[in-house]
């Protein structure tokens, strides 16, 4: 009962929080919004018995993503920004729309192959404790090679963010 | 999480007193802060309201739930009034998940019934309060830019780089100590803090008994490593750059007075109570004592009186580098910002990342952990 309880109030907090990420129009406004979502989703994983996921989600999205985002969004000048060519027009618009269809589709797909295949996705009582030692364990042997290439991407973000902004002059350009 | 009604309250009331400790401890903080820092600078402090100046934060209290309650006119009212909450409520949160003592049982309705002496128990407990304690850079966001004012908008700016600079340096440090005891679970950490030092150098067990078998003895850099990266995220000098008065009037709490003001005084110090805690368990033992911690068990008898002697054990421990925080306050001078973020990208970061591998390497070539073997 404090499950199904618990979980009405941070899936409302997630609903909410994402619909302000969509319809508020200050940005800065719109990236807390996102935190609060984060926050919520958060909630939902620890209801779900997976406090590991929940806490990362908590220190790597809203500890540090969220506030590099607001960091970034203070910086620019945002009445700049919204005169950018893929801020306005039909053609933008038309690609927005397009893109988030085809994102919800391959959501809205997923969720029902799941649901098709292994049921409703419910929390498994008879499920041992959870145990971040299992999670390392998975991680790093059976799906090692993901880890890895992962970690290969991100290092090439880094790499190229730096190399994009020494073109342009680095810090001290004009 | 399959918790009954029961579980709930307790937790709540053992949350709503540990929040209690934590605003409790403010005031004394405040006048140990004052005359600390009189004493430093070769002053005499607040001391002419009751016998030592103890009764000056009466005064303040009352002066600060008096003042007038305004609101600068192009504010975004939420996000100002929003930020003195979302300061304390991290820190509150946080400190809550770490263990102040030795848990004690107690016989409830002819049952043996374990309490645990912290607001709520969990198995991942230091990611937690890392992931929580993070969220405490949003009030100084809150503030800057809901106030509407272009000092608390810098102060705002500078406090979000700065938090996402050190919090890699003070998540990179706290690896080699989960490498070494092997569990992200506070009680288990302590657990493994317990007795002399010892530990296994090639095969063979190594005691040292006039040493306790504390973390600091096996992560020396990653300690400085922490210790550094705490004043960072708790904003106090000498990386309080988000308030630096001689450049941004007050930062990011230029706009706020009064009640307010209080509010951000008491998430900074909760964020303070917090990093010392994470500091006394980590490195310094915890809630144990580090000789004699089983004759003072006996001695007393009961679990619930050795699980109070054990948090004031604890306590002692917080206050102490209460005291070194405060002592650094009015020791050392602010850095300047881009000489803040050279120590944490370029000297803190490597020494982290050095520190873990080093670790690593030390853990699997010598199967050395210290505690468990």
């Amino acid at each position: 009962m404090t499950e199904v309880f618990i979980f009405y109030i941070f899936a409302a907090l997630t609903v909410f929080a994402g619909l302000g990420v969509l319809l508020h129009p200050n940005p800065i406004m719109c990236a807390l919004h996102l935190v609060a979502a984060m926050i919520g989703i958060a909630g939902l994983f620890f209801n779900l018995n997976a406090p590991f996921i929940a806490a990362v989600q908590i220190m790597v999205y809203a500890g540090a993503v969220m506030v590099l985002f607001l960091f970034v969004i203070m910086i620019f000048d945002l009445k700049e920004e919204g005169r950018g060519i893929f801020s306005y027009g039909a053609l933008s618009n038309f690609l927005k729309i397009l893109f988030a269809g085809l994102f919800s589709g391959l959501l809205l797909s997923s969720i029902l192959f799941k649901i098709s295949r292994f049921g409703y996705l419910i929390p498994d009582k008879t499920a041992p404790q959870f145990e971040v030692r299992n999670l390392a364990k998975v991680m790093f042997t059976d799906y090692v090679f993901a880890f890895e290439v992962l970690g290969l991407l991100l290092l090439v973000i880094p790499i190229g963010t730096v190399a994009l902004s020494r073109i342009r002059g680095g810090t001290h350009a004009q | 999480m399959g918790a009954s009604g029961l579980e709930i309250l307790i937790n709540v009331v053992k949350m709503v007193a540990i929040f209690l400790l934590m605003v409790q401890l403010v005031p004394i903080l405040v006048w140990v802060e004052r005359r600390g820092s009189a004493f430093i600078q070769n002053r005499f402090g607040p001391n002419r309201v009751g016998p030592l100046g103890l009764t000056q934060l009466l005064a303040d209290a009352v002066k600060f739930l008096f003042k007038e309650e305004f609101r600068p006119p192009k504010s975004i009212a939420f996000l100002y009034y929003a930020a003195p909450v979302v300061a304390i409520i991290p820190g509150a949160l946080a400190f809550g998940a770490i263990p102040l003592s030795a848990p004690f049982t107690l016989e409830l309705g002819g049952e043996l019934v374990q309490f645990n002496f912290q607001s709520f128990h969990l198995g991942i407990g230091i990611v937690f309060v890392l992931g929580i304690s993070s969220l405490g850079a949003y009030a100084l966001l809150f503030a800057g830019w809901g106030s509407g004012n272009k000092y608390s908008l810098m102060g705002a700016l500078r406090a979000s780089a700065q938090m996402i600079s050190y919090e890699l340096a003070l998540g990179l440090s706290i690896v080699g100590i989960l490498l070494i005891y092997g569990t992200f679970s506070f009680d288990e950490m302590i657990t493994a803090q317990q007795g002399p030092l010892r530990f296994m150098l090639m095969g063979k067990p190594i005691v040292v008994d006039f040493l306790p078998n504390w973390g600091i003895f096996y992560q020396p850099l990653g300690f400085i490593l922490f210790f550094a990266a705490t004043f960072a995220e708790t904003n106090r000098a000498p990386f309080d750059l988000p308030e630096a008065e001689a450049e941004l009037v007050a930062g990011y709490h230029t706009e706020y007075g009064g009640l307010k003001m209080l509010m951000f005084y008491i998430g900074e110090y909760g964020h303070m109570m917090v990093a010392s805690a994470l500091l006394v368990t980590f490195f310094f033992g915890g809630w144990d004592l580090p000789f004699g911690s089983e004759g003072v068990r006996e001695a007393i008898g009961s679990s619930f009186l050795y699980s109070l002697v054990m948090h004031l054990v604890f306590m002692g421990k917080v206050l102490l580098f209460l005291w070194i925080f405060i002592w650094v306050r009015w020791t050392l001078p602010r850095f300047r910002y881009d000489q803040l973020m050279d120590l944490g990208w370029k000297t803190m970061l490597p020494w982290a990342l050095f520190n873990t591998v080093a670790t690593a390497a030390i853990v699997v070539l010598f199967n050395s952990q210290g505690g468990l073997s």
